[in-house]
This record gives structure tokens, sequence and C-alpha cells, in this order.
């Protein structure tokens, strides 16, 4: 991706920023980032601080995150790096990928491999296998293959009523 | 019924006192404890208690169910010294509760950081069966709760540092000889490497005391329950065989100096009238490693059972043994009372 301001160099720093109550990821390269770290863009828009520390000597995507605020429980991106507690589940979905070098370097996987709850799981594997029936007959129809997409959203239906028992 | 220290168990000579896990689970459906206000903690309470109270199996009987709140500060310090429940525990201050098995194996804590965290204890090198006993009951609550866990990085907890399992494993070790001969150290700086850590008996940031330390899972994420417990106990069985080298190098080179050591320890302790638990922890463990090198002989080759006796000697279950306010100079007087009222007797001694 290109940077959005001088439309030359390679977007590597992207930030997010808030302007009216709306959010938006801008896209810069390095060079203009850090020629408008901290005073006011041409448009109107302020930019924050970049994260400093933990992503600074990282090669990938500068993120910057200061106003990311979970919905469910009210905490931001800032509180979690103060206290380095999330307040809900859903701070992992909402501060995703900025918290996830953070889990990187303190576990050294993002991945479980353990025990899952089986409730969930069956939830889970019913969730996989709609997604390949789904994508299947995506490619059936594609092949103008009738028959076989038919089978398939036989199949699709039993699934349905497997998921509602 | 008797306690879960109280029943013999694989101590490899004594270096192993206990095995201890322990799970970290939340409920989908609330906030977790920092961000939760009374309501939510209170409707956490009762779902965690009806989960246990309606399965099918007769677990009631088994459990006994203690509102924090209702409890004084000194009780809940005395659990703590037990390890019962976590130093954090003690200060919660938002509606808590301890659900906690009569044998003291299984304690449940409600509201401390995340919303559940069991734990399960067992004597000597028993890692396996700890988890076990956690996971039932883990199983148990499964069944009635929908718990935050996510596919990819497994049970999602307050804190980042316990993402995944949710697993804390940890052996409470006693390693008097390489302690005192400084290898511990060089143990301690290698041990990082596999993803552990030590630390003292009442946790992060305690003193160790009488040679008695923690060695537990640091990491929780990317590794099975059954690999995080492999891995913590192989490095702990190489700890335990280096223990036992030295502990008999000790003997060998040594043994009239060592000898001398361990009566005199029996002695201070036997005929003590006032005892820091400082000083109590240190004599108790030289005699300890003392019983079990055979070096000083008891009645019934009895040991010492250094779990309870380290927790009975703490200020406040000192204050609960003798029903009554104890300042400094008390405690340290009611410490001495307490140990020579149960200290193994010598042959002949
Ligand atoms: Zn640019
Ligand atoms: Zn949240």
């Amino acid at each position: 991706m290109k940077c959005e301001k001088c439309q030359q160099r390679e977007a590597s720093v992207y930030l997010n920023q808030t302007l009216n109550n709306e959010t938006k990821e801008v896209h810069l390269c390095e060079v203009c980032a850090k020629e408008n770290e901290g005073i006011l863009f041409n448009d109107g828009l302020s930019f924050q601080q970049f994260l400093s520390g933990l992503l600074k000597n990282n090669k990938s995507p500068q993120i910057k995150s200061v106003d990311l605020t979970c919905s469910k429980c009210g905490m931001t991106f800032g509180d979690f790096k103060s206290n380095s507690k999330v307040g809900c589940a859903h701070c992992y979905k909402v501060f995703d990928t900025h918290i996830q070098p953070i889990v990187k370097r303190l576990q050294g996987s993002l991945y479980h491999t353990g025990k899952r709850p089986s409730k969930l799981n069956q939830k889970i594997q019913l969730q996989n296998k709609m997604e390949t029936y789904e994508s299947n007959l995506k490619i059936a129809l594609m092949k103008e293959d009738y028959e076989q997409a038919a089978v398939i959203r036989d199949l699709i239906k039993d699934l349905k009523k497997e998921a509602e028992l | 019924m008797k306690k879960w220290y109280d029943l013999e168990s694989e101590t490899y000579h004594g270096v192993v006192i206990s095995s201890r896990v322990r799970l970290a689970r939340n409920l989908v459906d609330y906030t977790f404890p920092n961000r939760m206000d009374d309501e939510g903690a209170n409707h956490v309470i009762d779902k965690t208690r009806k989960a246990i109270e309606t399965t099918k199996e007769t677990l009631t009987s088994f459990f006994e169910y203690v509102a924090m709140n209702r409890i004084n500060q000194v009780d809940k310090i005395a659990m703590m010294e037990k390890h019962i429940i976590s130093p954090q525990f003690v200060k919660v201050k938002m509606p808590a509760s301890l659900i906690l098995s009569k044998d003291e194996a299984i304690s449940i804590m409600i509201n401390e950081e995340d919303h559940i965290r069991i734990q399960s204890m067992a004597g000597g090198m028993n890692l396996e069966k700890a988890l076990e006993e956690a996971n039932h009951i883990d199983d148990l609550f499964e069944e009635a709760l929908d718990y935050a866990f996510d596919d990819k990085l497994g049970y999602l907890t307050a804190c980042p540092t316990n993402l995944g399992t949710g697993l804390r494993a940890s052996y409470m070790i006693h390693v008097p000889a390489l302690e005192t001969t400084g290898q511990l150290q060089f143990i301690l700086e290698a041990i990082g490497k596999f993803g552990l850590t030590v630390r003292g008996i009442y946790g992060e940031g305690t003193e160790a005391q009488g040679s008695v330390f923690q060695i537990s899972n640091q990491v929780t994420l990317g590794q099975t329950e059954y690999e995080i417990i492999d891995n913590l106990t192989s490095v702990t069985k190489q700890i335990i065989e280096q223990e036992l080298i030295v502990r008999h190098k000790l003997l060998k080179d040594k043994r009239k100096f060592f000898e001398d050591a361990v009566y005199r320890s029996y002695g201070i302790l036997s005929h003590a009238r006032m005892i820091t638990s400082k000083e109590a922890m240190r004599l108790l463990s030289d005699l300890k490693v003392g019983i079990e090198l055979g070096v000083i002989e008891t009645v019934d080759n009895k040991s010492i059972n250094i779990y309870n006796l380290m927790a009975k000697i703490q200020p406040a279950n000192l204050q609960i043994i003798y029903n009554k306010d104890l300042d400094l100079n008390e405690r340290d007087s009611a410490r001495a009372d307490y140990i020579r009222d149960h200290l193994p007797r010598l042959i002949g001694g």
C-alpha cells in the first residue's frame, strides 16, 4: 500500500485518528509519519504520539491505538497498557492486532493447543463444517454442477437442524 | 476428615513437599473482576455456586461455601498462610466467595483476578492427580456456565500472562543442600530458558524460608496442559537429583559437622521459649533433612510434616490456635510452645 500523503513511498505506519467521534485508520510512510508527528495535519486531523517501546524496533507496520475503546466494558488500550489487565473477553477482539505482539512476547506463541470446552468445541466444529459446505457449494455452482450443489444444500440443511438441537 | 497434607505420598526423599495446579476461567457474559460492579460480582457468585449444586454428582456435602466479606481478616490471612487462597484474594474488596473441599485439596476462588480460579493440591510429586481433580471441577462448571474462550487464544483471562490453558502448575520443593552450597543460584538462572520460574513460599516477591521454594511454569499459551506439566516435572526431577547428590556428598565429607548442626537445631527447637518464624523455619529445615538422611532417628521413624508445621507457625494461624490476638513477642512465645508440642520424639532422646 502507498503512503496516503506523498502517494510515493510504501506505507509502513498505521495510525488511528479520531475526528468527530469517528475513528479511521491512516496509512503513511515513515518519512511523512515523522513529519506529522504531534502537529495538525493539513485537513485538521491531529496525530497521536507513536506507540513506543514494545513496537518500536518492530519491522512490521507500527500501530497507534490510544483511542481504541472496548464497547462492552469501556476499557481503552491505554488502560490496558497501564494496568496490564483487560476488562472483559471482548477486549481481546477490540485490541486484537495491538495486543498480539504483547502476547507473543509474554507467551512466545499466539495459538492455544490445550484443553477446549467441549460445549464450545462442538459449536466451533459445526461452524467449520458449515464453512466448508458453503465454499464447496460455491465451487459446485461455479462449475454449474447442479446435482452436486443439491447434495451439498441437503447437507447444509441437516447441519442447520443439528445446530439447533 | 483427613487433610490432603496428612496423606502418604511420593516425596523423593522429602525433596518434593507438594504439587499444585491452578486453572483460571471467566464467564463470557460478565466483565472481568477489575471492571465489575457489586451486582455483577454477586451474579457470578450465585451462578458458580448453582453450577456446583446442580451437578449430578453429590458434591454439595464435599464442599463448604465461604462468603469472603463475612469473615474477618485474621481468618483470611490464616487461609493464605495455608495456601488455600492467594495473597491477592485477601485484599479483594468486591463480593467474593470461596468454595473449599473438606480435605482442603480443592479451593475455588470466585472473583479473584478472574471470575473463577480452581486450585487443586496434592502431597509430594503428584501434579497429574492435581490436574485431573482441577479438570473435573472445570468440566462441571463448563456444563452449567458459558466460559470466555477464543478459538486461537484459548481461555480468556484478565491478564495475558494466563491466556491459553489458564494453567499455573507448581511444585513446592525443599532444597537445603543446593541452597547452602550456592548451587541453587545457577539452577535458578538456567530455569528461565525452560519457561519456568522459582519463587518463595508465599509467591512472587516473598522470601524463601527454610530452603523451601516453589517452581512453576511461566508460559500458559502454545503448550498443552500435559506438555506444561511434563516440562515442569522433568526439570524438577533434575533439581531433585542434584539435591540428593549434594546431600550425600555433604554427609560423606562432613558427617560430624552435619550431625552437630542437626542435633543443635533439634536442641533449640525442643527447648526454646521464644522463636521467630524465620529461625524456626531454618532449624526445621535442618531437622527435616537430618531425619531424611538418617542422621537423627525419631520414634516410629516419623519425619516432620513441614507443610502443616510451616503454616501453623505463621502469625495468623498461631492467633487462631491460641484463640487470641498476639503481639510480636507473644507470637514468638506461642510459636516456640507449638513447635515443642509437635516435634517428633528422638529414639533414646
Ligand atoms: Zn509519505
Ligand atoms: Zn472489554
